[in-house]
């Protein structure tokens, strides 16, 4: 009976005692961004899943503007949240790859409280067979396209921060494809694990101007977007990432949504979306001591899990290649 | 007694044995040896620094070495120092890496590359906001389109000579301990190298049927000219945070690298440090090396920890300096 007590003990202080000192380590403390009445900037606002972020923060009372690049497709937008909220949003129409543009528009739209950096294109492809003028669309619209925008909107942020003392967000989409890269994906990839180099290193500048950075994971999400994507993708890649949507719209859009107002700063979507999280928090900052304690304890588990994965992609490119020789 | 202490052993030796067994199975991709005696190497960004001891060093080893850099002047001294050093005449190009056709042509008049290490790079560290759209373009351009350019030109005849000799090539990427950690003053250095690890996991699934191999090879600050550059615009605030990172000598990170090429590792740390960042980033990367895979796993969670930790100080120094700026 002693030696049952001894046992619990020894196993359940290190764990008290880790998540203890987990709750003293986070950073950034989370706060509460709030988004009613607040200006909420969409960019890929039209469709997708920027054009469900826009629905439902406007459902939640926050004032929304998005950004696109096709006026036609943004009047559809607006008459569709129109419609399905009676919320007006305000439209801007500008290619992000066009630092001058951006900033016309984000002047335009007047300080922005929660900067969503939704927008991205994705072709993908074999590096050795893709056009460099691809590669390059992808980088410019997903990366620098994020760029131009961060740099347009923060000065006002920063304004409006200081003026009515709540904290704002920038809020960046990535993509389970930013925190692994597979067959096909190397441009898609490059462009998305940069944004978390970015994020890392923002979060660091913006802390003591009270702006919080996130990062949206999202799997394979039902949108125009990867339809046209879809048609694309090389066998291997399918047979990889398997050939079907992981996650609706809105779904994705929601998740988005809390966890930027949670502050969270890496935000998955789905439950295999957590494992990769965990998988590659890598040294990304955690404000909460709860993920920070799955964080520490599965970490192990999960790179080896990685691992198994890993195994098991490089068996299913070696099976078609040897399906290809044959044939 | 004896027998009883033997059980505890074996108790407790089992799972690492198990562990590691597993281990030596899963590991992709296999483990392979790229020999650089008389094999082609090529070396961007190698008129200077960690370049150019890269070159020297596998001059020494009998490869025949083409370097590769913008400035004329430059190429020539740096010749002269592989001459002088090994006896070996470099071949030099002269050509920026952000010209993608000046890269391709500059390519095509050279013999097939073997071993193809992109280690150009610029970095001028300062805050997004005060930062010009100029400057980050200049780091996303050199560091991350200039290694797509350099690969897509050296891809094809890379393949077929692989083909042909039946011996593994190499792709190599010189990355940075800030290409796994973005820390203040780095957004657009960290989006630059981040990038490069998407691309390398996406790229050692490609060209892994064509016994081509991919390194990512993270040096902390490195004693460079180009090091000196890069410091004299650092931000206080990064010089407070990046100086916990110990420096190192270029003909050290080359000869570390050139050891991780020729061993086919994914990942090569320059450091004790490095080792620690690369446990703690493994991330969902390959590992072909059993020994690296097994650290990974069993240090993933204390390196996550230990992540945490340098978080929570990195956020104090900000919170302090600004406090002291009075902001």
């Amino acid at each position: 009976m002693g030696y049952l007590l001894l046992l619990l003990l020894l196993f359940f202080v290190p764990f008290l005692a880790l998540a203890a000192a987990l709750a003293f380590l986070v950073r950034p403390h989370p706060v509460h961004v709030p988004i009613k009445g607040r200006h909420v900037f969409i960019t890929g606002g039209s469709s997708g899943i920027g054009l469900a972020l826009a629905r439902q923060a406007a459902v939640e009372g926050a004032r929304v503007s998005i950004l696109a690049r096709g006026a036609a497709r943004l009047q559809e937008a607006r008459d569709g949240i129109r419609l399905a909220t009676g919320v007006e949003v305000a439209t801007f129409s500008a290619d992000v790859r066009d630092a001058d543009a951006v900033a016309k528009a984000l002047e335009a739209s007047g300080p922005v409280d929660v900067l969503v950096c939704n927008h991205g294109v994705f072709s993908p492809q074999e590096l050795d067979k893709q056009d460099l003028e691809e590669v390059r669309f992808m980088v410019e619209v997903n990366l620098m396209g994020t760029f131009h925008l961060i740099k347009a909107a923060l000065p006002p942020m920063k304004r409006n921060v200081k003026a009515t003392g709540l904290p704002a967000s920038i809020a960046i989409m990535s993509s389970q494809a930013g925190q692994v890269g597979i067959y096909g994906y190397t441009a898609y990839s490059a462009s998305k694990f940069a944004l978390r180099g970015l994020a890392e290193a923002l979060q660091h500048e913006l802390i003591s101007d009270n702006i919080r950075v996130s990062m949206i994971f999202p799997p394979d999400t039902e949108t125009p977007g990867y339809a046209e994507e879809h048609r694309r993708r090389p066998d291997v890649t399918n047979l990889i990432a398997g050939s079907s949507p992981g996650m609706k719209a809105d779904d994705v859009a929601k998740t988005a949504l809390d966890g930027i107002k949670s502050s969270r700063f890496i935000i998955p979507c789905n439950f295999e979306g957590s494992m990769l999280s965990i998988a590659t928090a890598g040294l990304s900052p955690q404000g909460s001591y709860f993920t920070a304690l799955v964080e520490v304890l599965f970490a192990g588990s999960m790179r080896f899990l990685g691992l198994i994965f890993q195994w098991n992609w490089f068996r299913i490119i070696e099976r078609w290649h040897a399906r290809m020789k044959n044939s | 007694m004896a027998s009883s202490l033997y059980f505890l052993l074996l108790l407790f030796v089992f799972p690492f044995a198990a562990l590691l067994l597993a281990l030596a199975v899963l590991v992709r991709p296999r483990p392979e040896r790229i020999p650089l005696k008389g094999r082609h190497v090529l070396v961007s960004g190698g008129s200077s620094g960690i370049g150019l001891a890269l070159a020297r060093r596998a001059a020494a080893e009998g490869a025949r070495v083409s370097i590769l850099a913008r400035d004329r002047s430059r190429l020539s001294d740096a010749r002269e120092t592989i001459r002088l050093a090994t006896g070996v005449d470099a071949s030099v190009i002269a050509v920026d890496v952000r010209d993608a056709e000046g890269v391709a042509r500059a390519l095509e008049a050279l013999d097939p590359v073997d071993v193809l290490i992109c280690n150009q790079g610029v970095f001028v560290p300062q805050e997004l906001d005060l930062q010009s759209l100029d400057e980050v373009r200049f780091m996303v351009d050199v560091n991350l389109m200039g290694t797509f350019h350099l690969i897509k030109a050296a891809l094809p005849a890379m393949k077929k000579r692989a083909r042909e000799t039946g011996i593994p090539a190499s792709i190599a990427l010189m990355s940075s301990q800030a290409g796994q950690v973005g820390v203040y003053g780095y957004t657009a250095y960290s989006a630059s190298k981040f990038a490069l690890r998407g691309l390398a996991e996406a790229l050692q699934h490609e060209v892994v049927a064509d016994n081509i191999h991919v390194t990512l090879i993270f040096p902390p600050d490195t004693e460079t000219p180009g090091l000196a550059e890069e410091l004299k615009r650092r931000p206080e605030v990064t010089n407070k945070i990046a100086a916990s990172s110990g420096g190192m000598k270029a003909d050290k990170v080359a000869q570390i690298a050139l050891n991780g090429i020729k061993s086919a590792l994914f990942v090569v740390p320059c450091n004790l440090e490095g080792v620690m960042l690369c446990i703690a980033t493994a991330g969902m990367s390959p590992q072909p090396s059993i020994f690296m895979a097994f650290r990974e796993v069993l240090g993933a969670s204390l390196m996550r920890l230990v992540g945490l930790c340098f978080q929570w100080s990195w956020f104090g120094v900000i919170k302090k300096w600004h406090t002291e700026k009075g902001m």
